[in-house]
């Protein structure tokens, strides 16, 4: 169909703790692009949640230090949070299992918040991501005993990628997938790329759970992922944490940025390049520069910063 | 009972004897040259069955490796706090040195996962990838009657 007749079909459903958006460009793929994004979210959550009981994550990190067989599914999600450490020198760690639990993330995220009394132990520093070994060709997992994976950074942008890929690969045009804020496309975009709204999450207004976006963008292909301090809080003992956790110290994240959005060319590397650019703090804007990372920086005072060619905002925006 | 042993008398001469030297020692010579030729092929055979190890080995610690580009260096300045200073020493302590010294399981993880992904699995790369188009602005609304745009922020529980 010529892209200037294109009509888009959506849908926006819970799922994962969050929302997930479906958006084609060929309208009769709506149903059964959901039905694929539904099987592809109900797969990595038995794979990967960290609260299932009957999860293989589950499994994994409950062996105490013995190997673990692992489906395919399982053992790529593994494959890319390594790969995502190895990438930033360990700041994006899937490792943090045990720093989120001694902070109080121990259980579904909304039972967690509720908890608001001091914490049982202190924080303490991620368990190395090193030291989890991985055969794949064997599917095979050791996790030493005493560490915890969370695989939350990634395993969500992954559920984007291979969604995505899918859902193109069965219905064929163009097709959104939006997990969450974790965004990719794929197939011949419509007319004029598609429409992202990139919210400063500062915005978000608690009483109608809504978000108004600051600035729109059109993207052609590749992925987008926004990561936030602000994204996920709660509160223990008076203190506000929130989810991005410091590897080096096991406490939340100190950064001067509130927000940061990336496009990349898969929404795992926008989500993995996004979340250690809020560990990075100043140094992230260098970063992204040299790796070609269209990106945007907000600081807690509101200021935006943006580089490699993300557009800036009229009124704020400065390019780096 | 026999109390002594009696040699059993040499049949024919000296000519005889030496012969049956010779075809001894050329007996000795060819097991000799057959056990050198088996431990040659012993060799051979474990030689080759390393070396492809070897050359796998060095593969695996390619995707780790981050080329450097000619991009310009952050004109940003920062100012680093106790706590940064130690986590960088602490990255650098870890990250620094031969890539071929880090651990092999990781090693392991990244190249058995570019060989075996599935169709669907995005490609592993050696580095975060941009993607091929840069986002660009959006058009005016009142341009055209657009649709809502999805929106990607991290307060709906996400990154």
């Amino acid at each position: 169909m010529p892209a200037a007749t294109m009509t888009i079909a959506a849908r926006t459903f819970p799922a994962l703790g969050t929302f997930a958006t479906l958006l084609v460009t060929e309208s009769g793929g709506l149903a059964p692009g959901c039905e694929l994004l539904t099987a592809e979210l109900a797969a990595m959550d038995a794979a990967c949640s960290r609260f299932r009981t009957d999860s293989e994550l589950w499994r994994v990190n409950h062996a105490q230090g013995h190997p673990v067989t692992v489906s395919g599914l399982f053992a790529d999600a593994l494959a890319v949070a390594l790969t995502a450490a190895a990438l930033t020198d360990g700041d994006v760690d899937p490792t943090c299992g045990q720093c989120l639990v001694r902070l109080g993330y121990d259980r579904d995220f909304t039972q967690a918040r509720r908890q608001t009394g001091p914490l049982r132990e202190p924080p303490a520093p991620a368990g190395g991501w090193r030291k989890v070994e991985l055969d794949m060709r064997r599917q095979r997992v050791r996790v030493p005993a005493g560490i915890l994976l969370d695989l939350g950074a990634t395993a969500k942008a992954l559920a984007a990628d291979r969604a995505a890929a899918a859902i193109h690969t069965a219905v064929g045009g163009g097709v959104l997938v939006n997990l969450g804020g974790d965004i990719r496309v794929t197939g011949d975009p419509p007319e004029g790329g598609w429409r992202v709204g990139i919210a400063d999450d500062a915005d978000f207004d608690t009483s109608t759970a809504s978000i108004e976006p600051r600035q729109v963008v059109t993207i052609r292909d590749g992925g987008l992922a926004t990561s936030s301090p602000l994204g996920r809080t709660w509160r223990r003992d008076g203190a506000e944490l929130h989810h991005i956790i410091d590897p080096s110290t096991g406490c939340p994240a100190s950064s001067c940025w509130r927000t940061v959005s990336v496009a990349a060319a898969s929404c795992v590397d926008a989500n993995v390049a996004s979340t250690a650019a809020i560990l990075r703090g100043e140094r992230a804007i260098g970063w992204l520069a040299e790796l070609r990372l269209p990106a945007r920086l907000v600081r807690y005072d509101g200021g935006t910063v943006t580089v490699a060619g993300w557009p800036a905002e009229p009124d704020q925006g400065r390019p780096a | 009972m026999q109390d002594t042993y009696e040699f059993p008398a040499e049949r024919g001469g000296p000519g005889e004897a030496r012969a049956a030297g010779l075809r001894r020692l050329s007996r000795l010579t060819w097991r000799a040259t057959q056990l050198s030729a088996l431990t040659t092929v012993g060799i051979a055979t474990l030689f080759a069955r390393s070396a492809p190890g070897q050359t796998v080995g060095h593969n695996i610690t390619a995707p780790a490796v981050r080329t450097s580009s000619a991009a310009p260096a952050p004109a940003a300045s920062s100012s680093p706090t106790k706590a940064g200073a130690e986590r960088r020493r602490a990255r650098a302590t870890a990250s620094d040195g031969p890539l071929a010294a880090r651990p092999t399981a990781q090693a392991d993880a990244t190249a058995t996962a570019t060989a075996t992904a599935s169709p669907t699995a995005p490609a592993k790369s050696a580095t975060l990838a941009p993607p091929s188009t840069a986002p660009a602005p959006a058009p005016p609304p009142s341009s055209a009657p657009a649709p809502a745009p999805t929106v990607s922020s991290a307060s709906h529980g996400g990154g």
